[in-house]
């Protein structure tokens, strides 16, 4: 497995990581889901507790692993080993969620080492089902919640996505690819 | 004597037959590079360089660097040229210059090769003539078809294709056309927003074109795209606005529901049309202050690469011309529509709070992304927009 060529996924449970994956994956994904067992049930019935692994192939040789790491915090030791190597974090955030500021803040911090040396780009969900905070709010929490980190990338793209729309998906991730290098597409 | 620095010296670098256009471009780049910490000489600066980077496509040509090769033979020489000669006694560089092409070439001279006098292009570990070696298909072409759904087959290998670099477009300062952001239906558009009060916008017959309800981010539009794009190139056209009433949009009149953050970025866009807003200056820095939600927008040429460009760090409409290679018209779509969102920085003095931000102290450095891995990520990008 090359290490270099990784993409990784997190989020809380229930974001859509597993489907964003799906949407891009030339495989079926290999998921891990048992039955919630927590407060995880209360949000959805199967859960992701170990991890999701989806493959992009470039040719034969050349694939780019796509990992979501499972939502619960207590699987966050996990979380070291997938991104080593990776060539940078979308972090997925549920709009619905009591404090989508909280999950940010979270998240971020859970992943402070790699971000240091990747992008991040940010895609919010179920903004159709609950609209506040909008994309500008979360543009604004960024200096205050990150104001310990170092990012690559201090202004990470903050989009409204649907795990389940493809053109979504593939937008963060060609914002994750031209965030590393701007330049990737002045080519004929 | 030329000097042999460390990595943790400044390396400075002299530049011959270029304009301030063009070493504002390599100033940007040096400070891009962080591996080592290249500086070029400003002009009448009497330090010696540890290389003279000369442009030979000007009036005076090889004959500059002929010239300073006989009066300081030890000088490090590179040049720049559209159509190296094969034949050359110096290194050349392709133009437009690239990063990838240009510090490799920069590293050769330091590491003392090649040396003046032979042809640099006969010697395997030479640096010319320097050509982009990275490559990948138009975005609006992709070369690889969608996956079946269920369990697709392998997919055609999304190989780097012959080097066809997108010519550099032409950028010059007396062509470019300005317009006047607050004028006009774009204007309207902007107090609506600023005083965040509903309001509809009528024409000259008090038919209603708008009805906009800014705290909800909510616009009624009443006319069609081309309508609303002519109103928004016209720059007086005969509108009003004013207080929303019950009746102002008939039961069984033809509406469509946008977003006004949707409609704005739309009419900056239809109203730029090509031209630079009043409120920019080519050679003046502009900075993102967030990455416009590009997912519920309509996607403009380039938005992303502009996004990510103008987010990373304030670069001026002509440096980043230059650098993304990117049609001014198409930069100057984005700009406008960006800034009709409020989401630009630019430094005016009529909004001090307004003004570019300095650099996070901080911030990690941005490191030279390698020639392969640039390829890598461009065939990586292919094989998404083709999905």
């Amino acid at each position: 497995m090359r290490e270099d060529n990784k993409i990784i996924f997190t989020g809380p449970v229930g974001v859509g990581k597993t489907t964003a994956i799906s949407a891009l994956s030339d495989i079926p994904i290999i998921s891990t889901d048992a039955q919630a067992s927590d407060m995880t049930l209360n949000r959805k019935g199967h859960t992701t507790v170990a991890m999701d692994y989806g493959v992009l192939k470039l040719d034969e040789n050349t694939k780019i692993h796509l990992y979501g790491t499972p939502g619960q915090e207590r699987f966050d030791f996990m979380w070291d080993i997938l991104t080593t190597g990776g060539l940078g974090l979308i972090l997925m955030l549920d709009n619905t969620r009591p404090n989508p500021k909280k999950d940010l803040h979270f998240f971020l911090h859970a992943f402070k080492e790699f971000i240091v040396d990747v992008p991040v780009v940010i895609g919010v969900s179920k903004t159709d089902v609950q609209a506040q905070p909008q994309i500008a709010d979360y543009a604004s929490m960024l200096p205050e919640v990150t104001a310990d980190l170092r990012m690559l990338n201090p202004i990470p793209p903050i989009f409204e996505v649907d795990g389940r729309n493809k053109d979504d998906v593939k937008n963060l991730v060609m914002a994750l690819l031209y965030s590393i290098d701007p330049g990737i597409g002045d080519q004929l | 004597m030329t000097k042999n620095p460390s990595n943790s010296d400044s390396i400075l670098v002299r530049s011959i037959g270029m304009d301030a256009r063009k070493e504002a471009v390599f100033r940007m780049a040096f400070k891009m590079f962080t591996r080592r910490h290249y500086q070029l000489l400003d002009a009448g600066d009497t330090q010696a360089p540890a290389m003279t980077i000369i442009d030979v496509d000007g009036a005076e040509g090889m004959a500059i660097a002929h010239r300073l090769h006989s009066e300081q033979p030890e000088q490090r020489i590179l040049l720049t040229s559209v159509s190296p000669q094969a034949d050359s006694m110096f290194p050349v560089l392709q133009k437009p210059v690239r990063m990838e092409t240009l510090f490799p070439a920069l590293e050769s001279l330091l590491n003392g090769g090649p040396a003046p006098g032979k042809p640099a292009g006969r010697n395997g570990a030479t640096v010319m003539p320097i050509r982009p070696e990275v490559t990948i298909p138009a975005l609006s072409t992709p070369v690889v078809p969608s996956p079946a759904a269920a369990n697709p087959p392998v997919p055609k290998p999304v190989a780097a294709p012959a080097a066809t670099p997108r010519p550099a477009p032409l950028l010059r300062s007396e062509e470019i056309r300005h317009f006047n952001p607050q004028a006009g239906l774009l204007g309207l558009l902007q107090i609506i927003r600023r005083d965040q009060s509903s309001a509809i916008i009528v024409n000259d017959q008090q038919q209603v074109i708008l009805r906009l309800d800014p705290m909800a981010d909510q616009a009624i539009l009443l006319a069609d795209d081309e309508h609303l794009k002519s109103l928004a190139r016209e720059e007086h056209p005969l509108l009003q606005m004013r207080a929303p009433k019950d009746t102002d949009v008939p039961a069984h009149a033809s509406i469509r529901h946008l977003t006004l953050q949707s409609l704005l970025w739309q009419m900056g866009a239809w109203t730029a049309n090509g031209r630079l807003s009043q409120q920019l200056q080519i050679n003046a820095p502009v900075q993102l202050k967030q990455w416009p939600n590009l997912t519920r927008l309509t996607m403009l040429p380039d938005a992303l690469r502009l996004a990510a460009f103008l987010a990373r760090s304030p670069a001026s409409p002509a440096l980043t011309v230059k650098m993304l290679r990117v049609e001014p018209h198409d930069l100057f779509n984005f700009l406008a529509a960006a800034d009709s969102l409020g989401l630009l920085r630019y430094n005016t003095a009529e909004n001090p709070d307004n003004r570019i931000q300095p650099a996070t102290p901080n911030a990690p450095t941005v490191a030279e992304i390698p020639a392969a891995k640039r390829s890598f990520l461009g065939r990586l990008l292919a094989r998404i927009s083709g999905l």
